[in-house]
């Protein structure tokens, strides 16, 4: 069972002093949820679970250590794993500072659609057993309740780890025929439907940076955001300002977005923000080629050049 | 909502030794060009934040200019081609979002061409003043939400 | 003195389309969506929204002539009848009013807004499994001061209120025959034996005070990601920012801000007295159980509604926290209830 190994493994690490502490996940107080854990004690490890509610991208807890000398072990999904090679490569964390624990992911489940395909299930009717989903004793398929980043899922794999706990899945959704793409949904609508959808959808926005702070690659000191000086949107949630603060983050996150979609999870009011940096996301990988979080050797998109660029937008 | 006295205003944020230099000479040279632009000089294309262009969007701006050197004339030897990619992730942003393209539009002017300079701002103007003020930066306050 | 009464269904949906504006909660239309459905009712996702919006204008102001010229920007406010939950209506009556319109500088804003509203708390047959109300002195059947207290019935509602004469809605109801008042103490009784927590006792926040240094709060605050879900969700937290909006024209804004953000209480200097996410939870979990009821009579600064445990994008639980501390601190639950 997973979830044992990941005990094992966490309790040796910690048992052997190998580590100062695991971040993982445990049950949740509501139903269908789990919430991020941190262990610093080995009878703690029992706590963990891995399950297709983990949903918090643990590599955000990360920028607590910068600089600092703590040997931290880290559950990884494969987007999870792609945005702690986001920040060896940028230089946040180091390397021999982290155990990666790898989990190949079988995508996680949205528990608005859980409970709206099987109304009034409670937690205790829902099993997971190394990647089978039973739902009140019998089979289900997760596709149809597959949160929206993973329908366009390519890395379940964690691209790096130390262990790895399961067996490689090779491919995500993006290549399954079953799942529609999240993204396509939005492409199909006409440019003004489009427009329309976002404008209201800001004007719901009460910037509450939720979105930013569950983001592992948003750990700048102080966001433009937030600055006074200059202030480049204002601090009350107006809607023009909340559309050019998402304009904002999403360039901060161009070339370097690991599509991991804990933005959009994050956001209390339902928005699905994660579509704008994913968006960016793909037209970086249609025009150059380039996925994030890969490799750690890697030079960002945004940070290099080719002189053949396209440039006949330009006059 | 065009109204009759109605100009568009346009930002134009041009690189120090290439595009500003070319407005400058358009000016020297007696070249008409609108009025429209109010010029904001930045060292170099690179050296242009998206924020910048955002902001002078909500500040009021009906259209932002950036301009700076040809590829391979930039004074900091690549600036421009970093900002070449940036603008155009923007870009492809910009537009999937349903902002109209010819509210951010984009030049390369030399220190020479003080021509293609009046004539690059003729063209943003007149685009955007057949679009008309940009509608959804009109800042709107109510302080009841039971309006 | 109490007055209670039987109105028909239809009445009341007749009686709540008369009135000028009509109010709910999110929450509320989850649950008794066949109320509101057919009156065309504003929904807010937080009650104190209707008093205290998350941004708005105080004042414009421009440079002319040399000088600045500074114009007045009163609410306007529309006479509205909000139907909420106990816990909401608490929010309003017993943890705002005393934040803006205690003492003798009332809020204008607030107080204008405030005072057009009639609230009438719809009473919680089915607590959800964020709801706990009990925990810091309320109850889902919990009869606010000046509201109209409402308990759905088949095709009836059992109505109760303080002063009979100012509801229209009075002359359509008719004297409560003994079995509902029977089925009215059932469900109560149940709904409270859905809400596990115990009264918290009146010595928390005294002895929550005490734990103020106290190394507990690292691992409770550690996970949270210091955003404003909860804070700018919940309907009792009410602080805000001011920001000038423009330079020589433009607006004095206020907006809502959350002691979450370390920008919160960063100094002009550089310094920040809560410069970590320890002592901003800590802020947030004792203002509503320590600083506030110490302060306010022992009333609470938490409702309870759940609101933010509901929104958490890391599933920060208040109570949780909560219990930890108060099992530390020796204080407890209270006995009766
Ligand atoms: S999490 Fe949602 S509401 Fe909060 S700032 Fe982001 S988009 Fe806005
Ligand atoms: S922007 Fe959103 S999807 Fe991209 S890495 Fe950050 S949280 Fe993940
Ligand atoms: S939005 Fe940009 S400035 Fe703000 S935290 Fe993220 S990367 Fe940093
Ligand atoms: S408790 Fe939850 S909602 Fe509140 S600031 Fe922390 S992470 Fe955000
Ligand atoms: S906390 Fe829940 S049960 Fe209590 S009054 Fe509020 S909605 Fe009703
Ligand atoms: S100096 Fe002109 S673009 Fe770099």
């Amino acid at each position: 069972m997973y979830e044992d190994k990941i005990r094992k493994i966490a309790w040796d690490l910690l048992e052997k002093g190998n580590v100062d502490f695991i971040i993982g996940w445990e049950k949740g107080s509501l139903p269908f949820l789990t919430a991020p854990l941190i262990c610093r004690d080995v009878a703690e490890t029992e706590r963990l679970v891995w399950n297709p509610f983990c949903a918090n991208n643990l590599a955000r807890y990360l920028k607590y250590y910068k600089g600092g000398k703590e040997k931290i072990a880290l559950c990884v999904k494969g987007c999870d794993a792609r945005a702690v090679s986001v920040l060896l490569r940028e230089e946040q964390i180091e390397r021999e500072r982290l155990v990666l624990i790898g989990l190949p992911c079988h995508g996680l489940i949205n528990p608005k659609k859980l409970l709206e395909n099987f109304p009034d299930i409670t937690p205790g009717e829902v099993e997971w057993e190394e990647g089978i989903l039973r739902i009140r004793g019998k089979e289900e398929n997760i596709v149809h309740l597959l949160e929206g980043s993973c329908t366009r899922c390519r890395y379940p794999d964690p691209p790096i780890h130390d262990f790895l706990v399961g067996e490689k899945l090779g491919e995500g959704y993006a290549e399954s025929s079953e799942v529609e793409d999240m993204l396509e949904y939005y492409d199909k609508m006409s440019t003004e439907e489009r427009e329309e959808f976002f404008a209201r959808e800001m004007e719901r926005c009460i910037r509450c940076y939720a979105c930013r702070n569950a983001c592992p690659l948003c750990y700048c000191q102080e966001c433009f955001a937030e600055s006074t000086r200059p202030s480049w949107v204002s601090p009350a949630p107006l809607a023009f300002d909340n559309l050019l603060f998402q304009l904002g983050r999403t360039m901060h996150m161009a070339g370097r977005c690991v599509e991991c979609g804990a933005c959009g999870r994050s956001c209390p009011v339902e928005i699905p923000i994660d579509i704008l940096p994913e968006k960016v996301a793909e037209s970086i990988r249609k025009e150059f080629g380039f996925e994030s979080g890969l490799d750690t050797g890697e030079t960002a998109p945004l940070l290099t050049y080719r002189e053949d660029d396209q440039e006949d937008f330009i006059k | 909502m065009k109204t009759l006295d109605w100009e568009p205003k346009i930002v134009a944020f041009l690189c120090h030794w290439c595009s500003y230099a070319g407005a400058d000479l358009a000016g020297v040279s007696r070249m008409q060009y609108p009025p429209n632009v109010r010029v904001i000089r930045v060292p170099c294309s690179g050296a242009i934040n998206p924020l910048y262009i955002f902001k002078a969007l909500r500040e009021g701006a009906d259209g932002v200019l950036v301009s700076g050197c040809h590829p391979g004339d930039c004074h900091y030897i690549s600036g421009n081609y970093y900002a070449r990619r940036k603008f155009m992730v923007m870009k492809n942003l910009l537009e999937w979002l349903g902002f109209e393209p010819e509210r951010v539009q984009f030049s390369w002017v030399s220190a020479s061409e003080g021509q293609k300079f009046s004539q690059v701002v003729e063209e943003v103007v007149e685009s955007v003043r057949s679009l008309g003020p940009a509608r959804k930066m009109i800042k709107e306050f109510s302080f009841d939400v039971r309006r | 003195m109490k007055h209670a009464g039987i109105v028909k269904k239809s009445d009341f949906i007749t009686w709540l389309a008369s009135r000028e504006a009509v109010i709910t909660s999110e929450r509320l239309i989850r649950r008794h969506k066949e109320l509101v459905s057919s009156v065309s009712a504003m929904e807010v996702r937080n009650v104190k929204e209707t008093v205290f919006p998350g941004f708005g204008t105080l004042f414009s102001y421009r440079w002319e002539d040399r000088r600045w010229i500074i114009e007045d920007i009163p609410v306007t406010a529309k006479k509205c009848t909000v139907l909420v939950h106990p816990c909401e209506a608490t929010a309003l009556n017993e943890v705002l009013d005393r934040v803006f319109m205690n003492g003798e500088h009332p809020e204008r804003d607030y107080e204008k807004l405030r005072s057009s509203l009639e609230l009438v708390t719809i009473a919680c047959e089915e607590p959800e499994s964020t709801c706990f109300c009990r925990m810091v002195g309320g109850d889902p059947f919990r009869r606010v001061p000046d509201t109209l207290f409402v308990v759905p019935l088949e095709d009836r509602l059992y109505v109760e209120c303080e002063e009979p004469n100012v509801w229209e809605l009075w002359k359509k109801c008719v004297k409560v025959p003994s079995e509902v008042e029977k089925e009215i103490a059932e469900k109560e009784k149940k709904s409270r034996e859905a809400l596990p927590d115990p009264p918290l006792s009146e010595e928390v926040p005294e002895q929550l005070y005490r734990l103020f240094e106290d190394e507990e709060w690292d691992n409770i605050a550690w996970k949270c990601l210091n955003c404003g879900a909860c804070t700018y969700l919940c309907p009792t937290c009410y602080c805000f920012d001011i920001h000038a909006d423009g330079r020589l024209k433009g607006y004095q804004l206020r907006s809502w801000d959350a002691c979450m953000f370390p920008r919160f209480t960063l100094h002009a200097s550089g310094h920040n007295p809560r410069p970590g996410y320890r002592e901003r939870v800590r802020q947030r979990v004792l203002h509503k159980f320590s600083y506030f009821p110490m302060r306010e009579e022992g009333r609470f600064g938490c409702v309870g509604c759940g609101a933010c445990v509901e929104v958490c994008p890391v599933n920060w639980d208040i109570r949780e926290a909560v219990q930890r501390m108060v099992k530390k601190s020796g204080a407890g639950y209270a006995r009766s209830s």
